[in-house]
């Protein structure tokens, strides 16, 4: 059913763009606002407007940030000697969180898939390998442990090995708080492949 | 809505909302099927690493021929291809036999023999370490085979002649060919050398792992590879572009460089 006011049409055909929203769920989303404040809905539509005026790509390691170096990059406190390589910005906030890593990270856009057509030249590998020229001691490659991600630190690691670099990869197998009954076997396998001496 | 139970290959797998997965499976018992998979992302998940392309599995899913996603239930691992993830090279091979199936394929067309073909193929990818073109070559002549689509290669349309001694001109359009003493070019013709044909026959005729036992000449591989995709594209719906295929080549100009 299409809505009399062109606002408010308008208002779902947009929101309905989002991922995981469909007309109907746009629809609710839309009566929400409009029985909401004023102020509450100019502060969404700055915000979103902020969004893409002011948020930016790091030049160092591609991070979401609102100024360039961004905060990690541009801390003295960090270890500079060390790069770990992710898929997305988002994988940057999960390692950020437990608050064990002090190095810089690069963040490569995607990964290889030979099903979806992602090569090489489609991730940002180029500017990677040009990080590492640079007093680099160690690169931790932290791709998601699926069949892509996999593919991506087997293509990296043949790049990064002969340039003499400490290179390691993120341990894989069984996660804290689970029962190894349940685990399915290609994880118990990589489990029993990585453990370590205790 | 039916429970079912059917062995199956993982042909892709995308992401889907928080934690879920939409996969793309070749089953053997209902044909292709795109099956969500709730939670399969999240670390807790009973099955978050059984579900990675190429893995032979056994799933139970709930079935209701009215909705586009099927419902993934329980999922058992029966085969996994672990040199195949290891190997960049593999990698891509393995994926354009999945990409031709998954975009040539209708859902729910029950094709037994496909399945077994595409199960053979990644098998040899995984054991054997050379001729692994000649597998890929190999599983497009049976694809074609199975698709009613193959090549009639018994001889020259006209004076039925077989030879390698001869060049011949292959018709795209109607999958026959001709001495060239015997047709003339046209805009659905290609050339194809004897030995070219000789390969095609002989590919046509063994299984995978017979096939990477043979070495065919850079420049006989190149024409074999051409002619094959060529011919595939025209007669086989939604093959125009070929991700895995540009990716491989990719890889290889990358790799080559390094």
């Amino acid at each position: 059913m299409k809505y009399s006011s062109e606002a408010v049409e308008k208002a779902i055909h947009e929101l309905a763009k989002l991922p995981g929203i469909g007309r109907k769920s746009a629809q609710r989303h839309v009566f929400f606002l409009l029985k909401s404040s004023a102020d509450e809905v100019t502060e969404l539509a700055q915000a979103l407007l902020d969004l893409k005026s002011r948020v930016k790509y790091c030049s160092v390691c591609f991070n979401i940030t609102e100024q360039d170096p961004c905060d990690i990059c541009s801390n003295p406190r960090r270890d500079t000697g060390t790069i770990c390589v992710v898929e997305e910005a988002n994988d940057i906030i999960a390692l950020e969180n437990t608050g064990e890593y002090k190095g810089l990270y690069h963040v490569l856009g995607g990964v290889l898939s030979p099903l979806d057509g992602v090569g090489p030249d489609d991730l940002r590998i180029r500017e990677l390998l040009k990080r590492l020229s640079e007093n680099v001691k160690e690169v931790i490659l932290a791709t998601n442990p699926n069949t892509e991600g996999e593919a991506t630190a087997i293509y990296l690691s043949k790049l990064i090995k002969p340039m003499n670099i400490k290179l390691s990869r993120i341990a894989r197998g069984i996660p804290v708080g689970a029962d190894l009954e349940y685990a399915d076997e290609l994880t118990l396998v990589r489990a029993l492949a990585g453990r370590m001496e205790f | 809505m039916a429970i079912n139970k059917t062995p199956a290959i993982i042909l892709h797998s995308r992401k889907q909302g928080e934690t879920s997965k939409i996969l793309t499976m070749l089953t053997e018992q209902y044909g292709k099927q795109e099956v969500i998979a709730k939670g399969s992302r999240s670390v807790k998940s009973r099955f978050s690493g059984l579900l990675e392309p190429f893995n032979h599995i056994d799933i139970v899913f709930y079935r209701n021929e009215n909705r586009s996603f099927q419902y993934l239930s329980q999922a058992d691992l029966v085969e996994q291809f672990p040199v195949l993830h290891e190997q960049l090279g593999k990698l891509a091979l393995a994926a354009i036999p999945c990409e031709i199936i998954n975009r040539s394929e209708k859902d729910g067309h029950k094709n037994p023999q496909l399945f077994h073909l595409l199960l053979e193929t990644l098998q040899a990818l995984e054991d054997r370490d050379s001729g692994l073109k000649n597998i890929i070559r190999c599983f497009h002549l049976h694809f074609l085979e199975i698709s009613g689509l193959e090549p009639d290669l018994a001889g020259c349309s006209h004076c039925g002649h077989n030879g390698a001694d001869r060049k011949y001109i292959f018709t795209l359009d109607s999958g026959v060919y001709c001495c060239q003493e015997c047709g003339q070019f046209t805009e659905y013709s290609v050339k194809m050398s004897g030995q070219t044909l000789e390969c095609l026959r002989w590919l046509r005729q063994v299984d995978m792992k017979t096939a990477a036992g043979i070495k065919i000449p850079a420049g006989i591989g190149k024409e074999l590879d051409s002619l094959l995709i060529t011919y595939m594209r025209l007669h086989v719906e939604g093959l125009m572009v070929l991700r895995s295929l540009e990716y491989l080549e990719q890889l290889q100009s990358k790799l080559n460089n390094k």
